[in-house]
């Protein structure tokens, strides 16, 4: 390379001539460029692929123990219309859950957050419950609305709700009592300061849980369906696992991690919309590190 | 109107120990119009009373009138600004300034049928501060100076009969203050708002009040009450005129005694 772009020393110090503008564009590092940074996420995820495949082949591990990639990604495509299927039920149960958690958490969240009476009083009952184990609650939702879509939906409600409900709650709870006055000395209602502080306020916060409630909203569904259900991804690896046919089960990880990360992308997507001014628009700039 | 705002024996305190006392039989009126600065060394219940004249807390002894109703809840007639910045991040200048017309009526019913008419309105104060063509920036993108400026405009659009302003530029540099000491001065010849100014800028309070009440170590009550006879408008180089300088001494001196009362 003859720019030598990596390099890390400026200690040249800076002269008046004009030829030396080149040393400050070479600031940029290989990694901080652009292009390269957004390649980086991919680079990663072949070259797992690639070690995971060779580690498999020179240590000729077995079939049912690890599976190559090139193995899984061929169960993929041969079982490519019952993945389909079993994914789309798996995302449908996953999105109502989560679109219940959202709304009940949002309004919670609300509650908890801008009542100190509300918040005294349910906050403990909240974390007892939350920390029951959601796997031993299934058998109980089994025996109540049979096997089938409703509890993996519910489980995917319980688990993802919680977040949202304790980060818009402190969104709301933690507005600088400032802003609180400015409102108040207007002669705001309490409504109003919700509506106009509170609210606003929270978004980065609700939009940070989602984040992570769409992750335990999957994992919610999917447990939920290897325990009590006819269809879904967690269904299909049962039914592969049991049939000892572990690239398919691998496959049915992948798909689950597909919808993850597709989940998650949009998330932020719709966050950086609605929160830039949370972020203080620092995106693009990047002096220093 | 004499006696638009009025305190008698008006105590606060805090809850229920005996150095929760901020506030303790402070007495004073301030005149429709008039142009009061509260000065007084730090901590003494300077922001407390500011905070119970707007009725954002109760007095816990005593009464506040204000325009001859007693306080009782926070008031509309009041626009308040504050020593830092208390600017919604997330809304622009704009709509910062236009903030209090959501809530303070009659304005929050006409703002939809009229947002032109008080767009209008809430642009040209801004430009009367300087900041035209900074409406739809956020607050974060301007200096500390301009986030001051936006936040007069926010206590003025609702056109407050009575305008608190607590130690609104504390926190900038000499320079940006004396600019915005002129910004001040003109915005309340043009309308002749009462005005409640908290600062612990004797130069400040000389330069800009009628009128300068000094408050004593904390409980805080009133221990000078010094009338400033100075035409206007007033020029920044009068600040360094003897009768001001002498002025502020005067305040000094008295500040000096209280802190020492109270060491």
């Amino acid at each position: 390379m003859q720019h030598e772009p990596t390099r890390l020393d400026d200690t040249r110090t800076a002269t008046t001539e004009s030829d030396d503008l080149p040393v400050l564009v070479s600031r940029t590092s290989f990694f901080e460029r652009k292009l390269v940074r957004q390649a980086l996420p991919w680079v990663v995820i072949v070259g797992m692929f690639i070690i995971w495949e060779l580690f498999v082949r020179v240590f000729s591990v077995p079939e049912f123990v690890l599976p190559a990639p090139s193995a899984i990604f061929t169960e993929l495509w041969r079982w490519r219309v019952p993945i389909l299927e079993n994914s789309w039920q798996t995302l449908m149960t996953t999105l109502v859950g989560f679109a219940f958690a959202i709304v009940i958490g949002a309004i919670g969240g609300v509650a908890l957050g801008s009542s100190r009476v509300i918040y005294d009083g349910f906050y403990p009952a909240l974390i007892a419950f939350n920390s029951i184990p959601k796997v031993a609650v299934i058998p109980v939702l089994v025996i109540w609305f049979g096997i089938g879509t409703i509890p993996a939906v519910i489980t995917a409600f319980l688990l993802s709700f919680f977040p949202i409900l304790v980060n818009v709650a402190t969104g709301i709870a933690t507005v600088e009592p400032e802003l609180r006055d400015v409102l108040r000395a207007l002669g705001a209602s309490k409504r109003q300061v919700i509506m106009k502080v509170g609210l606003p306020r929270a978004m980065p916060y609700f939009f940070a849980s989602l984040k992570i409630a769409m992750t335990v909203a999957f994992v919610g569904s999917i447990v939920a369906e290897t325990v009590a259900a006819n269809a879904g991804i967690g269904h299909l690896m049962l039914v592969a696992s049991s049939r000892f046919e572990v690239p398919l089960a691998f496959a049915g990880l992948i798909v689950t991690g597909l919808m993850g990360v597709g989940m998650y992308v949009i998330c932020v997507a719709i966050e950086q919309r609605m929160t830039g001014w949370a972020t203080r628009g620092s995106e693009g700039v990047t002096f220093g590190n | 109107m004499p006696g638009f705002v009025r305190l008698q024996d008006v105590s606060l305190r805090y809850n229920d120990e005996e150095t929760a006392l901020a506030l303790h039989r402070t007495s004073f009126e301030v005149d429709q119009g008039e142009f009061v600065a509260v000065v007084g060394p730090s901590g003494c219940g300077k922001s407390t009373l500011m905070k119970v004249v707007t009725g954002l807390w109760p007095a816990t002894v005593g009464q506040v009138t204000v325009a001859n109703k007693p306080v009782v809840g926070p008031l509309s007639i009041v626009g308040m600004a504050f020593q830092n910045s208390s600017l919604l991040p997330w809304r622009t200048i704009l709509q910062n300034v236009m903030l209090p017309l959501e809530i303070v009526e009659p304005h929050a019913g006409r703002l939809r049928r009229e947002r032109g008419t008080y767009e209008a309105k809430a642009r040209d104060l801004l430009a009367l501060v300087g900041l035209k063509g900074y409406e739809d920036k956020h607050p974060w993108q301007l200096s500390g100076g301009m986030q001051q400026r936006t936040q007069l405009c926010r206590a003025l659009i609702h056109e407050p009969s009575l305008l608190m302003l607590d130690e609104p530029f504390g926190a900038l540099d000499m320079f940006t203050r004396e600019e915005l000491w002129l910004a001040l001065q003109e915005l309340w010849m043009a309308r002749r708002p009462t005005v409640i100014l908290v600062t612990h800028d004797l130069r400040e309070a000389a330069f800009l009040a009628d009128r300068v009440l000094v408050m004593s170590a904390r409980p805080g009550r009133i221990i000078l009450d010094r009338k400033v006879h100075r035409p206007r408008p007033r020029a920044l180089d009068s600040t360094y005129d003897p009768e001001s300088v002498n002025l502020v001494h005067e305040l000094r001196e008295h500040i000096s005694a209280a802190r020492a009362n109270a060491a």
